[in-house]
């Protein structure tokens, strides 16, 4: 499993598009759920998840305390993991850098960048590889 | 020569661009005696506090600068200027809003203008130094017209990275060489 993390537009679809000639994407910018996957991921393909911010707004309108909404992608995270690892095939994570910017002005945004740095942080220790994208460069970090 | 140079608010990489723009220029100064070392200043001289710092600015770079103020068009400066020059651009960012504000410029537009500098400072054999600031790693806003700022700014920082020799991240005045070995 591959995580890909970068600022907006920084260029990390196209990075990730070139890594693999078949790709499968499961994206909450084309409405897609996370827990999609498992119908959508065509046998011998790359999975990759992109949006998961928005996955995350999605569990914070559901009134949980933070530790549960971590939880849960934790779990999510190794259901992923494990089904790469059973069917042999690579699963790559395209995650938002949201942490460098001014402190968000209410208590909404607030959790849902402090949820989505935990979420990184957790998907950084379960990915075998870890790549940082700027400006359409990349390096990798793990 | 082409280096884009980007970092944080307040991370050293103005100073760092001076420098190294100062370096190049001194080396090619020795056997050439018409390069000159030119600032390209976009901000605009809007209120007192802008006038002050922007003169601040000036007098310390007198010894070696030549500053020449330009909100809009950097390709006319870019034209006349002497082959070989040293040009430094800070900061790409204010230049972008300039452009969004008054001219209304849209995205096709602006990567048709940057285009333009590269090519000129290609054919003319110019050392161009473009700073700017990494504004996409906070939380995306909801507010359209910033989203569209974000979004035509790392249109421009793709292109210029992918002509760029030279390509420096700034930590606390710490460069991170993405692209072309330091020097």
């Amino acid at each position: 499993m591959q995580l890909v993390i970068g600022g907006a537009y920084s260029g990390k679809r196209t990075i990730v598009k070139q890594k693999s000639q078949s790709l499968c994407w499961i994206s909450s910018y084309q409405g897609d759920r996370l827990d999609d996957w498992p119908q959508k991921w065509i046998p011998r393909t790359t999975l990759v998840l992109e949006g998961w911010e928005k996955w995350v707004a999605i569990e914070i309108t559901h009134q949980q305390g933070d530790d549960i909404i971590r939880e849960k992608f934790k779990v999510a995270l190794k259901a992923l993991k494990e089904e790469g690892l059973k069917r042999g095939e690579e699963i790559v994570l395209i995650m938002l850098e949201t942490g460098r910017g001014i402190v968000p002005m209410t208590r909404e945004d607030r959790r849902l960048r402090d949820l989505s740095g935990w979420l990184a942080q957790d998907a950084v220790e379960m990915s075998d590889e870890v790549f940082y994208i700027w400006h359409g460069l990349e390096r990798r970090l793990k | 020569m082409i280096t884009f140079i980007s970092g944080g608010a307040r991370s050293g990489k103005s100073s760092f661009a001076e420098n190294m723009a100062l370096t190049i220029f001194k080396k090619a100064r020795k056997t050439k005696a018409y390069v000159q070392l030119l600032y390209i200043a976009t901000a605009k001289r809007s209120d007192h506090e802008m006038v002050q710092r922007i003169d601040r600015h000036q007098n310390e770079r007198a010894k070696y600068w030549k500053t020449i103020e330009e909100p809009h068009f950097i390709s006319k400066v870019l034209l006349k200027a002497n082959s070989e020059d040293v040009i430094l651009i800070d900061c790409l960012t204010v230049w972008l809003s300039n452009m969004m504000f008054d001219l209304d410029f849209n995205v096709k537009q602006f990567i048709e203008a940057v285009d333009e500098w590269l090519r000129i400072v290609r054919h003319k054999g110019l050392s161009l130094i473009i700073v700017s600031n990494d504004l996409n790693e906070g939380l995306p806003q909801s507010n359209l017209l910033v989203n569209d700022y974000i979004f035509i700014l790392e249109s421009l920082h793709k292109r210029i990275v992918n002509e760029a020799d030279y390509a420096v991240e700034v930590i606390t005045g710490i460069p991170t060489y993405w692209k072309g070995e330091k020097r």
